[in-house]
């Protein structure tokens, strides 16, 4: 995770889209694809604007970022302890802690963490965002996921009855 | 949340998470969403985010299948079973949507969720079967480009399948001998592709001189076919043959003398090795 250019006391200044700074330690802040490539360019001085991201939306990513890297940290030490069932037990937790945190998202607030984790290429918080609207859809009618993403049909009634006839076994 | 505000990579990390039931349920919503599934990118986004063991066979790039039909479940249905190349251990079964005539097919590839096989013994080659599990989608191609006499016996077919962005293509290769030799001295081997675009079988022009040794041992490697062939003037010089799927040009590379020993079921797990280091 770490790089050379990576240090534990240095934070870097994020600028969301309407205009609040954010100060996040560089450690945590690898956890950005983007953010990690801007650092081994050695070209994060002053303030980074993130102009596709939103100030709750940003506060939300750095929350989950923050509570990844602490979580890293202190998953070190046991390791090295060796005390792997403590070690189990925070996985659980984390887990816990990822659904609770998504879970108390609205769908706009999730859209615009799909969006803002995308652009800031955090991998695990936009499949942990996907996997959570995936859950959504499951098992739903088109009309239901129609309304969800706001999506107009543009079939005709036969063109659509001809889609559910072609694959009728997905309807039964 | 508005779906045409998604970049279409997030749209695909949702819906791949899906079970093939609701991607398919998806096809009515609207007409972008119906033509996602056969998007080649959607379906490997798909087979990736799958850890569901049932849909591993999509990933075997060797294996046999035996066609039958099961009524455990008090409705008759048609499987394939699927059994590891080499120990025949059952992998897996799956049901299929349709009858066929024989039993036992062999895996020609699988690339991007979609299976070529073919059945198997003497008659592998003649008539494959593409097939897309996930959209319940069957093909039979069973005509060739040339209309030659084929005397069943004396043919052998080698067929190689390719999968890219957004095509792919079969190559196959005719053989003609006897019941102890290849004749490509006397009758040189025929080469055909297909390809979906243009939905036929053409020439492709001759590759005189050799002959596929092992039909298991295939790989691709940049968008080029390898296989083991032997030139059978002479049964001891083998080589790697390859298939360039772009240009349709065959080309040959020469063998390190130690891969010449060793029995046959060796090969194709050698070949990975040694093409990995030629490329």
């Amino acid at each position: 995770m770490s790089t050379p250019s990576v240090s534990v006391n240095r934070v870097l200044k994020l600028k969301s889209s309407d205009g609040e700074i954010f100060e996040v330690k560089q450690t945590v802040a690898v956890q950005s694809g983007v953010l990690k490539q801007m650092m081994e360019d050695g070209c994060t001085e002053g303030e980074i604007p993130l102009n596709n991201v939103d100030s709750p939306t940003l506060a939300k990513i750095i929350e989950w970022c923050n509570k990844h890297h602490d979580n890293d940290v202190e998953g070190r030490v046991l390791s090295e302890e060796r005390e792997k069932e403590k070690e189990k037990e925070k996985a659980a937790d984390m887990k816990k802690w990822e659904s609770e945190f998504i879970d108390a998202l609205n769908r706009d607030e999730i859209y615009f963490l799909l969006t803002g984790s995308n652009y800031m290429d955090i991998k695990e918080l936009l499949d942990c965002a996907a996997q959570k609207v995936a859950d959504m859809v499951k098992g739903k009618t088109p009309e239901a996921i129609r309304e969800m993403f706001n999506i107009q049909s543009d079939f005709t009634e036969e063109e659509e009855e001809a889609i559910r006839k072609e694959n009728q076994w997905a309807f039964d | 949340m508005s779906s045409s505000h998604f970049p279409v990579d997030i749209l695909y990390n949702i819906l791949g998470r899906l079970p093939v039931k609701d991607i398919i349920r998806l096809r009515c919503v609207c007409k972008a969403w119906r033509d996602l599934v056969v998007d080649t990118e959607f379906i490997s986004t798909h087979l990736n985010l799958q850890t569901d063991s049932g849909r591993c066979l999509l990933h075997y790039k060797r294996c046999f299948l035996h066609y039958e039909t099961d009524d455990r479940d008090g409705r008759e249905k048609e499987y394939f079973f699927v059994f590891h190349h080499r120990n025949f251990a059952e992998h897996s079964k799956f049901e299929v949507p349709f009858r066929c005539d024989p039993k036992f097919f062999r895996m020609v590839g699988s690339v991007n969720g979609l299976l070529c096989l073919s059945p198997f013994f003497r008659q592998f080659g003649r008539t494959l079967y593409l097939w897309n599990p996930s959209i319940w989608k069957l093909k039979i191609l069973d005509d060739f480009y040339f209309q030659h006499q084929f005397d069943r016996r004396k043919t052998r077919s080698a067929v190689r399948f390719y999968h890219k962005t957004k095509d792919y293509k079969i190559v196959r290769i005719m053989y003609f001998h006897d019941i102890y030799r290849a004749y490509v001295e006397k009758e040189p081997p025929m080469v055909e592709v297909f390809s979906p675009t243009r939905n036929s079988w053409r020439e492709v022009g001759t590759y005189a001189g050799c002959c596929v040794r092992d039909d298991c041992s295939t790989v691709v490697v940049n968008g080029c076919v390898h296989w083991f062939a032997k030139r059978t003037e002479d049964a001891s010089g083998k080589f790697i043959l390859a298939f360039d799927f772009g240009s349709e040009k065959f080309g040959e590379i020469t063998l390190p003398n130690y891969i010449h020993d060793g029995d046959s079921q060796s090969h194709g797990y050698e070949l990975e090795v040694s093409v990995a280091v030629l490329s």
